[in-house]
């Protein structure tokens, strides 16, 4: 096995306006191993909406049960400053050449933004990697 | 042009784009010459919906561009394709023409040849590539 390399993917998601369950992201497959270890959201634009408030999971879409890896709750005060950092609670999780990932606003609890945007920061580590017949 | 390692291996990254679907069918470059400075192969680009378009019968090619003119993967992005934020749209990628080098140029661009203008939508482009790890 080679050693290991930390990387981020990066997802500008959009607020979703109302409180329906939206998903900003639905079942991209980044087509290679690796393990998240970390989900952290910075707003490009400033949130708007009284009293505003999401939640917004990162899930692994690729088994039989949507696994959530990494949540938060995003609030207006989150996002009343440019650049303003939230951290998700993550739990480490393993994704195969397979997996599909998505980012989800549920409706529970929702009450609704009238802007934001914010790019998904997922850090990850993967190992070095000899392709089949390379 | 820093050294490989010989056996050295691959590692995958990302190059993330975010940018307005053009209005209009005139040609547009929503980047122009990047130079990232690196070697890597590109291995899949994928569009997400960040915005959901409109524009009626809307289509427009949309290219990856290496250098002056080498579609590297190229996508026609049509209404549908854009309805729903979150969606995602593979491109079609060309591997023999793939592969930058330290002076490679990355462009994206919207050529005009059968163009019906979208009103609206923007894009989340995924460049995702392999790269060998390099010693400086």
């Amino acid at each position: 096995m080679g050693a290991w390399v930390k990387g981020s993917l990066n997802f500008a998601i959009t607020l979703p306006a109302g409180t329906s369950a939206v998903e900003g992201l639905t079942d991209y497959v980044p087509g290679f191993p690796f393990l998240v270890e970390s989900v952290k959201a910075y707003f490009t634009v400033a949130a708007a909406g009284t009293s505003a408030s999401r939640v917004c999971n990162v899930v692994r879409t690729n088994v039989s049960t949507d696994y959530t890896l990494a949540t938060a709750t995003i609030l207006l005060a989150d996002g009343d400053t440019l650049g303003k950092e939230k951290l998700f609670t993550t739990t480490p999780t393993e994704f195969s050449d397979a997996s599909k990932l998505s980012i989800m606003f549920p409706s529970a609890g929702a009450v609704a933004f009238t802007g934001g945007v914010v790019n998904v920061c997922i850090g990850y580590r993967t190992r070095v990697v000899e392709l089949v017949g390379s | 042009m820093p050294r490989e390692a010989s056996g050295a291996g691959w590692i995958r990254g990302q190059i993330a784009l975010y940018f307005p679907i053009p209005a209009g069918t005139g040609a547009v470059e929503v980047l122009t010459d990047l130079i990232p400075a690196f070697k890597f192969y590109i291995e899949k680009v994928t569009a997400v919906v960040l915005v959901a378009a409109t524009g009626s019968g809307a289509s427009r090619v949309c290219n990856v561009v290496k250098d002056a003119s080498t579609v590297v993967a190229t996508t026609t992005y049509v209404l549908t394709d854009g309805a729903t934020v979150g969606a995602i749209k593979a491109f079609t990628v060309t591997p023999a023409n793939a592969e930058f080098l330290d002076g490679s140029k990355l462009s994206v661009e919207f050529p005009t040849a059968g163009a019906v203008a979208f009103t609206a939508g923007s894009l989340m482009l995924l460049i995702q590539y392999r790269t060998r790890p390099q010693q400086l």
